[in-house]
C-alpha cells in the first residue's frame, strides 16, 4: 500500500520546462507614492528581474523577468513583505514547452513547485497566464470556491502537507496555481 | 478659530478625492521603512519666549532592520538650555507587532522604546525626551489606513527620568508621565498619481498630550512635598511635501489647547528634511 502511494505522489511529481516571462503582483497595504517607490525599490534588489514598473493607481507592480535564470517567486513575495507590505494577489506569464498538466500536478518550477488546481488535463505550450490562488492571494469567497476543487490538505491549510508529492522537499515553497481566464 | 480649523481639517479627511497619508510629523506610524533603506532626518523646532528667539536642532539617522524592527538614532542641539550646544542622544526603536492589510488599507499595531541620554534638566515640570530629559519611553502605536482616512495613535509611558526639573528653588520629582496622540493625514495634491516625479502634498493635524504626575518639592523646605498633575495637550497643524518620492518637507505649527503643568512654550515651528536611500 506504501508503495503505491509513494508511486502514486512521484505520478504527480512532474518538472517543468518553463521559463517565467512576466508577472502583475498587486501590493496591499499602502497608499503613498514614497510606500510604493520603496517596494519597487527592494523589489529592484533581486537579480533576476529584468524590468518593472508599479502603477502608482492600482498599486500593481509589474515585472519582466531576465531570461535563462532562476526566477523564484518566493523571493518576489519576500521582497514586498520586507518592503513593510503584502502581496494582494499574482498574475504570471510562463512560456511552457509541452508541459502535461493536469488537476493537483505538482510541478518543479526551479526552488518552488506549482500545485495545479480546479483544471482539466492538458499540455502547455507557449505563453501561459497562471493565477497564483493560495490564501493570501484570494479574497475569502475565492478561497471557498477553489478549495472545493482540491481535496488536497495543502491548500486549505495554506502549507506543506501530508498530501504533497515526494518533490515537495523542506526546502521548496510550495504555490498553487490555476489558469488565468 | 481652533475648533474652526479641527472642523475645516475633518471636512477633508471624509472628503471623498483622494487617499491618506500616514507619514505623520510628529509622530511615528505603526509602519517601518523597508528593509536594508535608510534616512537621514535634519529638523529644527523654533519657538520665542520674552523677545528671544529659541532653536532646537535635530539630527536623525534611520534603519531598517527588518521589515518589522526599525531604530532611529537621533542627536539633539539648541540654545534652550544657554548656548547653543549639545543637549541630549536617543535611540528609538519600533516593532510592528500586527499587520492586516488589505487594497489600500491596513490596520497595524507596533511597539517602541525610547531611550534619552543627557545633561539637561527643564525649568518646568513637562518631560521632554526629545532633546531634554534624559529617560526611557515605551509604548504602543495604533494606525488604521482606510482609503481617504489615515488616522494613528500613540499610548506611552516615560519612566526612569533620573534627573529631576527644576526651577528657581523648586524640583520637579517625577512620578509617572503618559504619552499620547492622535494623529490623522490627508493627500491634498495629486488628486491622481502619474508617476514618482509627482509633488505630494499632504495636510496633518496631530493632537499631542501628555499627563504628568509629580512631586513638587521646595528646596529651602525639603519636607514640604506637594503631590500634583496635569495635561499639556498641543495641536500640531502643517503640510508635508514629498519630492520624488524619495525626500520628504515637513513644516508644522504647534500650538496649545490645554496647559494643566508648564511645558516647552508654544506656539513653535518645525522645519525638517528627509531623504531616503536605498541600497
Amino acid at each position: 500500500m506504501k508503495t503505491f502511494i509513494v508511486t502514486l505522489l512521484l505520478a504527480f511529481a512532474v518538472s517543468a520546462q518553463a521559463q517565467l516571462i512576466s508577472a502583475t503582483v498587486g501590493v496591499n497595504g499602502l497608499t503613498c507614492s514614497m510606500c510604493a517607490r520603496g517596494t519597487e525599490e527592494t523589489l529592484k534588489r533581486l537579480d533576476f528581474i529584468d524590468t518593472m514598473w508599479v502603477d502608482l493607481n492600482t498599486l500593481e507592480a509589474h515585472i519582466t523577468f531576465k531570461k535563462n535564470v532562476n526566477t523564484p517567486i518566493e523571493k518576489i513575495v519576500q521582497a514586498v513583505e520586507d518592503a513593510g507590505f503584502s502581496v494582494r494577489d499574482i498574475t504570471a506569464i510562463f512560456n511552457f514547452q509541452n508541459q502535461k498538466i493536469g488537476k493537483d500536478e505538482h510541478v518543479d518550477f526551479g526552488n518552488d513547485v506549482l500545485h495545479f488546481v480546479g483544471i482539466d488535463n492538458q499540455t502547455l505550450n507557449g505563453p501561459v497566464a497562471l493565477r497564483f490562488i493560495d490564501k493570501p492571494f484570494v479574497t475569502k469567497q475565492e478561497f471557498k470556491t477553489w478549495s472545493m476543487k482540491t481535496s488536497m490538505t495543502c491548500y486549505k491549510n495554506n502549507k506543506k502537507d501530508s498530501c504533497c508529492p515526494t518533490n515537495v522537499t523542506e526546502s521548496k515553497r510550495l504555490f498553487h496555481v490555476t489558469l488565468a481566464s | 478659530m481652533k475648533i474652526a480649523i479641527i472642523f475645516a481639517f475633518a471636512g477633508l479627511l471624509f472628503s471623498k478625492q483622494s487617499v491618506a497619508q500616514e507619514l505623520f510629523i510628529n509622530t511615528e506610524p505603526a509602519s517601518n521603512m523597508p528593509m536594508r533603506s535608510y534616512s537621514i532626518r535634519l529638523g529644527e523646532e523654533n519657538f520665542a519666549k520674552d523677545r528671544v528667539f529659541f532653536t532646537r536642532t535635530d539630527l536623525e539617522f534611520m534603519y531598517g532592520f527588518s521589515s518589522e524592527l526599525m531604530v532611529d538614532a537621533m542627536v539633539h542641539a539648541s540654545n534652550f538650555y544657554g548656548n547653543y550646544s549639545f543637549n541630549n542622544f536617543g535611540i528609538y526603536a519600533k516593532y510592528r507587532l500586527h499587520t492586516n492589510d488589505g487594497f489600500k488599507s491596513h490596520f497595524r499595531i507596533a511597539a517602541y522604546a525610547q531611550a534619552a541620554f543627557g545633561t539637561q534638566r527643564n525649568t518646568f515640570a513637562d518631560v521632554e525626551l526629545a532633546g531634554g530629559n534624559r529617560g526611557l519611553e515605551t509604548g504602543l502605536v495604533f494606525t488604521v489606513l482606510k482609503d481617504h482616512l489615515a488616522l494613528s495613535s500613540t499610548l506611552g509611558v516615560i519612566t526612569l527620568v533620573p534627573d529631576v526639573n527644576f526651577s528657581q528653588g523648586i524640583i520637579f520629582q517625577k512620578v509617572a508621565n503618559y504619552d499620547y496622540s492622535l494623529s490623522a493625514g490627508y493627500l491634498i495634491y495629486p488628486a491622481q498619481y502619474s508617476n514618482y516625479k509627482d509633488l505630494n502634498i499632504n495636510l496633518y493635524a496631530e493632537l499631542l498630550g501628555k499627563y504628568i504626575t509629580y512631586n513638587k518639592v521646595e528646596t529651602d523646605m525639603p519636607g514640604m512635598i506637594m503631590s500634583e498633575h496635569g495635561t499639556v495637550l498641543d495641536l500640531a497643524i502643517g503640510p508635508q511635501f514629498i519630492i520624488n518620492s524619495i525626500s520628504k518637507i515637513d513644516l508644522a505649527i504647534r500650538s496649545r489647547l490645554i496647559s494643566g503643568v508648564e511645558g516647552f512654550p508654544t506656539p513653535s515651528v518645525l522645519i525638517r528634511f528627509e531623504q531616503m536611500f536605498y541600497h
